[in-house]
């Protein structure tokens, strides 16, 4: 039973070149719980992407600790962060797909190192596939699809593995409203099985809105609860 | 029969299949190349030391003032026999004639005086007018028949050929009978070429000298197998260092090849963030990557060393023994000991395989501890 993702005094700061340091996030304290999704917006640089990294093991903070399932993860070595991350399942601002891979290898990627037949890993990503709408593209190659396509297809990578975490950096960018209605519904029924998902986007309108969701308005660093 | 992981690698490579390929024949040829390089002077060197092992200990040869002179066999027999050590002795026909494609060898086969080494290989004697040839003995226009210039000029019957691994020692022999051995070279009845002397152990062989040499009523000159080989040790320096020299390209080449995979590795660094951000862990990656690189260096080294074997011990491989040993007729063919292909095939692995392989290594190593955001960061750069 997963009890969440705990964040607490989290700073992340960068280097910026003339010898000063730009502190990105500033003693963020947060609790996400399974069963809900958290949504997170903020203006365009605010730390979104930096944020759900950080929580994703993708990178270390600065300061302060993030709390899995009350194990320090961001303490933990890359190895062990390594082995955690199997159970996550991350969309990309940018799609980060492997362009000369067809589509149905890159949703099989997350499954290849799991010791599972290759047959198996096939079902499962077609099944993944066929959830984002995208069956008809399984033989395609990731190179020759549209942006919101390759954003679906990025979605059925992420959730392929039926992940305890799933940290969604902008996954409606590209999306028309129809599709970014099913992305979400997709993200709500994971979060209704009782993974902790976690969505940062910056231009959410509120037919969109899950139900019940959590909110957080990020910005200059700063992480504060929104009332629904 | 192949895991996924394997399967996975497989297809990894696919995603450049040129690319692949090219690297693969490229591998391929450097392996054959540093091989042959290998395994010729070891073949040469395993082969003139196992047939070594089958020759005299001691060669005595009567000298006189314009060189050597034939020697009485009854009485060098009996001389030679009478020195402490000597186990057997045994005197020698032979000397140099025209073939019809240049100088041969004519050895007369004493059927009683014949050494072991050469009765093994013999499954029959040539007869007066027969004679038993060498590998690399060319018989002109005829098959059957070979015909000799030396004191006189005669036609004979071929009748066997010796075996094709002793061709080292035996290339240009003609064995025949003592008789005709004797009219060819123009040796008088009863004389004989040198003597073949065995003692009972290497040790004796320097010891005895100074015994046999004295016990002579003429001068003498001998010569030990020990000497032999190291005769045949000096003569083959020069091939061994022209192999050295050609040995740098190769060197060189293996060093592109790994400079090549490693830049190529580097390349693929977003991907492998990619991967580690999918779950992949820095042991999974270090499997793909080794299955990756097996895939294609297992088989361009075994082929790459099959070639190199072909090359040095196939046939129409005269190439290599004429560019190192300046031999011009039909090459010799050289022999290897297991223990001997074994190194080479070690050696190549050890100078060739593994470096390319872990050329491939190095992105998997500087990502196990690099935050995997600024790995996958990398393929914005690109």
């Amino acid at each position: 039973m997963s009890s969440g993702i705990t964040c607490h005094d989290l700073c992340v700061e960068f280097p910026m070149g003339n010898g000063n340091r730009r502190r990105v996030l500033d003693k963020i304290n947060a609790r996400f719980q399974p069963g809900k999704i958290t949504l997170i917006t903020g203006p365009v640089g605010a730390g979104k992407t930096t944020f759900l990294n950080t929580l994703a093991g993708l990178s270390r903070p600065t300061s302060g600790e993030v709390i899995v399932n009350d194990e320090t993860v961001s303490r933990w070595t890359g190895p062990h962060r390594e082995r955690w991350r199997r159970q996550a399942g991350i969309v990309f601002q940018h799609d980060h797909l492997l362009y000369d891979l067809t589509v149905l290898e890159n949703v099989m990627l997350p499954l290849i190192p799991l010791g599972r037949t290759l047959s198996t890993c096939r079902s499962q990503s077609m099944e993944a596939l066929n959830k984002v709408g995208l069956l008809h593209h399984a033989g395609s190659l990731a190179s020759s699809l549209s942006g919101g396509e390759r954003q679906k297809t990025t979605m059925a990578r992420a959730i392929v593995n039926q992940p305890a975490f799933i940290f969604a950096d902008e996954p409606f960018a590209h999306l028309d409203a129809k599709s970014s209605r099913q992305m979400m519904d997709l993200l709500y029924d994971h979060a209704c099985g009782n993974a902790v998902v976690i969505v940062a986007a910056h231009g959410l309108t509120l037919d969109m809105l899950p139900e019940n969701p959590l909110c957080y308005r990020l910005e200059n660093g700063v992480l504060n609860p929104l009332s629904s | 029969m192949f895991n996924t992981m394997q399967i996975w690698a497989f297809r990894d490579l696919l995603r450049r299949p040129l690319e692949a390929l090219l690297f693969g024949i490229t591998l391929t040829v450097a392996v054959a190349i540093l091989g042959t390089l290998l395994l010729f002077p070891r073949a040469v060197h395993d082969t003139l030391n196992t047939l070594l092992k089958s020759t005299p200990s001691i060669i005595l040869r009567r000298a006189d003032a314009t060189g050597f002179s034939p020697m009485p066999v009854q009485t060098s027999v009996g001389v030679a026999e009478n020195v402490v050590g000597v186990v057997s002795v045994r005197p020698r026909i032979w000397g140099l004639v025209n073939g019809p494609q240049g100088q041969l060898t004519i050895v007369g086969v004493l059927k009683d005086k014949m050494s072991k080494a050469l009765a093994d290989q013999l499954t029959r004697l040539p007869d007066p007018g027969q004679v038993i040839i060498g590998f690399g003995v060319s018989t002109g226009l005829s098959a059957d028949t070979l015909q000799l210039e030396g004191v006189l000029s005669q036609t004979y019957q071929v009748i066997d050929r010796l075996p094709e691994k002793t061709s080292l020692f035996t290339h240009d022999l003609v064995l025949m009978d003592p008789d005709d051995a004797r009219q060819l070279i123009g040796l008088p009845k009863d004389y004989a070429s040198d003597l073949a002397i065995d003692v009972f152990h290497d040790n004796e062989q320097e010891a005895i000298l100074s015994d046999l040499i004295a016990s002579f009523p003429w001068p003498v000159k001998c010569v030990t197998r020990l000497q032999s080989q190291g005769l045949s040790a000096g003569r083959w320096n020069r091939g061994r260092a022209l192999v050295t020299i050609a040995v740098i390209p190769a060197v060189l080449a293996l060093c592109l090849l790994v400079a090549v995979n490693t830049r190529k590795s580097m390349g693929r660094r977003s991907d492998l963030g990619i991967m580690k951000a999918m779950g992949w862990t820095t042991g999974d990656i270090v499997v793909f990557q080794l299955y990756r690189e097996l895939f294609v260096c297992l088989p361009s080294a075994a082929v790459g060393i099959c070639l190199s074997f072909l090359l040095v011990y196939g046939p129409g491989a005269g190439w290599l023994a004429d560019f190192f040993l300046g031999w011009k007729t039909i090459p010799p063919s050289l022999y290897l000991e297991t223990t001997g292909a074994a190194t080479v095939v070690l050696e190549v692995t050890a100078l060739m395989v593994v470096p390319v392989i872990a050329s491939a290594f190095l992105p998997v190593l500087k990502g196990a501890t690099a935050d995997v955001h600024g790995m996958i960061q990398d393929a914005g750069g690109r």
